[in-house]
């Protein structure tokens, strides 16, 4: 296919162009109430052209092999209408030149594993889920993603790199009168079909929370002393922070390249931020981006100090700082943007009995349903959490949304648990869904928080 | 693809093949400056294939092998969902004006002119950073069924968005146009967006409680999602909708009529037939505070023993055709957007949302942080707030609408009105 990449850029006139070809086989099941919904396999392919010339940047996505001559004259033609209008030449900061092949490392490899035998495991869990107290419903998507990519770039790099993503998530739904309670539950990863098996007592524990959800009180609104625990605290980590630790966001944000800058002190002295990608067999894993650079591990935040960020080639060089190797594209449908990897805070000293002990009376907050960021402000939902009195758990609390400031809210990090759990949901919506974007992280102790309520 | 269809025809009891081909260019400016001209050319194959009571599906980006493409959707319809529709027969679908030949004539030259100009515009009453997104695509789409429909459909869109950033943030305030080739974003429209950002410079974090508030139309979202959750064929085939067997009953203020009109040419999604063929139809999702209807495809219809509505799409080439709204209008009240913030005491006006798609979204709960609004005070708008959350249910919210605007703003999707709701819960200091 390299081969085949390489004829078609032929001799683009440009002084950079990249191409990527990529297939994408999606075998998905749905089921809603014990019904399958939809299920099969299915095979997308296509081709994204960048191109580069007179400091002009321009892409173009295609489908099919015979559009490439059409594709390289509007890309052509796109760039020579943004160098026109430009006030600041694009140019890629230097990278090594790659060539590479790297397999998928897989357990237990899911396009070995019969579409059958994925939908008995779905019912299973369906069957499972629903055979809990109070359940009324029960919705299962599992898919598994094979992405083949293929790249090459004017400057010599190859790189064939193969991504297999596997998920099955739920959304149960707890029910009594006209009263209906949802939790979510998500298995999955980078590494194989394995992670999907064998979670029997953590789905019945995801069904419990729903049940027990139904008597639990709405929320008081207001401002408290907080524990997040590692999926919510994950959730911070990703909207409030790690989205400005993009070199994109920050760019096109006059106002924030001040706020942002490398050095600047944000957080208390106890946080460590990190984004790594390389991790094995977490969620995020890859080890070329979009762009062919190698992903590396990145000290976003040390100590409290900004102290790194996210990069495509096209920010590093706008803002003279090194490649990071995050320029990530969905798939061939689109041209890569910036995207965190794995990102979470980094372990601290502190046992979760010690966390609590140290909130006295506030809140523990559990696991987030969905988040939303609006520059320094942002906002996310949890699903669940308890009140906490005298260090001890109390009641049971629902309908929480936490809202805040990001530089307000990293100087309130008090303690930060040693602890360590990464999510496997996925599924940033930056503009493209990113379904092996990773975060997660210890149990955080906020000393103040707000949650909107009644 | 006939020969996909006849193939696929002889192999299962019913066949359908959907395919579309599309080409857009857009150009986007960040903070003033173009940062962006892309093209996309895509095109793709959806087959659909019932058989023995069982439906699959399959697509493929590149038609490379037809017979292999029928096998895949046939191995899908083995396990798949079960399904007793038929596919409708469908000829002579009513014209609808989604095409405009005008489309063919811009470049993204104009795009950038037109970009340029609301840009020295807004610069020149205000130092607020802009960022406009401009541009245009044509897409035909066909579907044809083993009952015999051939349908064919080319159509134009063109929009245009501006922004306004407030400083430090990454939310602003927006105007959005759309058309079947070039419109303007008029300098009147602009003017209202230039007005507010100029008072927004001032910052109040309102008390905490419950005050009137105006949600403008690029807040309706907090809403009306969910009510299209709790609407949806699928909420109520599961017995989990809040709305279940309550059609017929107020719901919301009798003030508030909502209803879908595909073939309204101000609005961006004219069709005339849906992703599966059915013919779209015009008709109340609420009138009068009553609730009416749901959305249907041919699927849920059939199993719920409803008529289907016409409302099956697709997304995308890769997905099953779902039930969704479209072209959705909102009756208008009688007064005007300047006279219902005049008659505020101490209220909110909110322009923008974060969270919105998050919370007990099923049970019309919302808890959403104000992204972009405005504090009133006697009658005046007194600034930008900041640290602000709405919270409630949706539908709470809406029985206690006090006043609805006396005109509609075309969001592209859809014409809403703004509306006044009364005691609403507001956090904030």
């Amino acid at each position: 296919m390299i081969d085949k990449l390489k004829q078609m850029a032929g001799k683009i006139d440009a002084d950079y162009f990249d191409l990527r070809y990529e297939t994408k086989r999606v075998e998905q099941i749905v089921m809603s109430k014990k019904e399958i919904r939809s299920c099969g396999s299915n095979l997308g392919d296509g081709y994204v052209l960048r191109v580069l010339k007179n400091g002009g940047l321009s892409k173009v996505s295609f489908t099919k092999p015979e559009q490439a001559d059409m594709a390289i004259k509007r890309a052509i033609e796109n760039a020579e209408v943004l160098a026109a209008n430009l006030s600041e030449p694009k140019r890629p900061a230097p990278a090594p030149v790659v060539k590479a092949a790297i397999k998928a490392r897989l357990v237990e490899d899911p396009r070995q594993i019969s579409l059958s035998e994925k939908i008995a495991i779905v019912r299973h869990y369906s069957d499972l889920l629903f055979a809990q107290p109070k359940i009324a419903n029960v919705d299962m998507h599992y898919y598994d993603v094979y992405r083949n990519k293929f790249f090459i770039n004017s400057e010599g790099s190859e790189i064939n790199e193969e991504l297999v993503t596997t998920k099955l998530g739920a959304g149960v739904v707890s029910q009594e009168g006209a009263l209906t309670q949802t939790v979510r539950m998500a298995f999955g990863g980078s590494n194989g079909f394995q992670k999907v098996r064998n979670r029997e007592d953590e789905a019945v524990a995801r069904a419990k929370i729903a049940a027990d959800l139904l008597n639990a009180e709405p929320v008081t609104a207001g401002t408290y002393r907080m524990i997040l625990n590692p999926g919510i605290a994950g959730v911070f980590t990703h909207e409030a922070f790690g989205h400005f630790s993009e070199a994109d966001i920050v760019r096109d944000l006059p106002a924030l390249r001040e706020k942002m800058k490398i050095g600047t002190k944000m957080g208390t002295d106890i946080l460590n931020i990190i984004d790594d990608a390389t991790m094995a067999d977490q969620l995020g894993y890859y080890q070329y981006d979009d762009e062919g650079v190698a992903v590396r591990r990145v000290n976003l935040m040390t100590g409290g100090v900004l102290t790194g960020r996210l990069h495509d080639r096209f920010t590093a060089a706008e803002m003279g700082e090194p490649i990071s190797g995050h320029a990530i594209a969905e798939d061939f449908r689109y041209d890569p943007i910036v995207r965190m990897g794995n990102i979470f805070i980094q372990p601290g000293n502190n046992s979760f009995e010690e966390l609590l002990a140290a909130l006295g009376d506030g809140l523990y907050i559990c696991d987030a349903m969905g988040g939303q960021t609006s520059g320094e402000n942002f906002t996310f939902g949890a699903n669940y959490g308890y009140i906490v009195k005298n260090g001890k758990l109390a009641g049971m609390i629902r309908d929480i949304n936490i809202v805040g400031n990001l530089y307000s809210t990293l100087k309130t990090v008090e303690m930060i648990g040693n602890d360590f759990v990464l999510d496997e949901a996925g599924g940033c919506g930056k503009g493209q869904t990113n379904i092996r974007s990773c975060l997660g992280g210890p149990h955080v102790l906020f000393s103040n928080l707000t949650v909107g309520g009644k | 693809m006939e020969k996909l269809l006849k193939l696929a025809s002889q192999a299962a009891d019913q066949a359908e093949v959907y395919y579309s081909s599309d080409s857009s260019d857009g150009i986007g400016f960040t903070d003033g400056k173009l940062e962006k001209a892309d093209t996309s050319l895509t095109s793709g194959i959806a087959l659909r294939v019932i058989k023995d009571g069982r439906i699959g599906l399959a697509h493929t980006r590149n038609l490379l092998d037809s017979e292999a493409l029928v096998k895949q959707a046939l191995l899908s319809a083995k396990e798949g969902m079960e399904v007793s529709f038929q596919l409708p027969l469908t000829v002579n679908p009513p014209k609808v004006n989604s095409y405009n030949p005008d489309i063919e004539k811009l470049s993204k030259k104009d795009l950038v002119a037109e970009g340029k100009r609301i840009i020295e515009y807004i610069r020149s009453k205000t130092g607020a950073q802009v960022n406009i997104g401009c541009g245009y695509s044509v897409s035909e789409d066909g579907l044809m069924n083993s009952a015999g429909t051939m349908l064919e459909e080319k159509s134009s869109d063109y929009y245009v968005y501006a922004m306004v950033v407030f400083p430090g943030t990454g939310s602003g305030l927006h105007k959005f146009r759309v058309g079947k080739s070039h419109v303007e974003l008029d300098k009147a429209e602009l003017d209202e967006m230039i007005e507010l950002y100029l008072i927004s410079q001032n910052q109040i974090v309102p008390a905490t409680g419950k005050m009137p508030v105006i949600f403008a139309e690029s807040s309706h979202s907090a809403l009306l999602s969910r009510f299209f959750t709790a609407a949806h064929p699928s909420s109520f085939y599961n017995k989990v909708s809040p709305l279940l067997n309550r059609i017929g009953e107020q719901i919301v203020s009798p003030k508030i009529s909502l209803w879908q009109d595909p073939f309204d040419p101000e609005l961006s999604s004219q069709a005339a037939f849906d992703g599966e063929g059915s013919l779209t139809k015009k008709f109340h999702y609420i009138e009068n505070g009553i609730f009416k209807a749901i959305p249907t495809d041919l699927n849920y219809a059939q199993k719920l023993n409803l008529e289907p509505t016409g409302n099956g799409f697709r997304g995308a080439i890769e997905a099953n055709p779902s039930a969704q709204a479209f072209n959705i209008c909102m009756g208008t009240g009688n007064r005007s957007l300047k006279e219902m913030i005049a008659g505020i005491d101490k209220g909110i006006i909110v322009q923008g949302l974060m969270g919105a798609h998050s919370g007990n979204i099923l049970n019309g709960e919302y808890s959403v942080g104000v992204s972009s609004g405005f504090y009133i005070e006697n009658g005046v708008i007194k600034g930008r707030v900041k640290d602000t959350m709405l919270s409630g249910n949706a539908y709470e919210t809406l029985m206690n609408v006090a006043e609805i605007e006396n005109k509609c703003h075309n969001t592209g999707s859809r014409k809403l009105p703004s509306i006044l709701c009364d005691g609403v819960s507001v956090a904030g200091k």
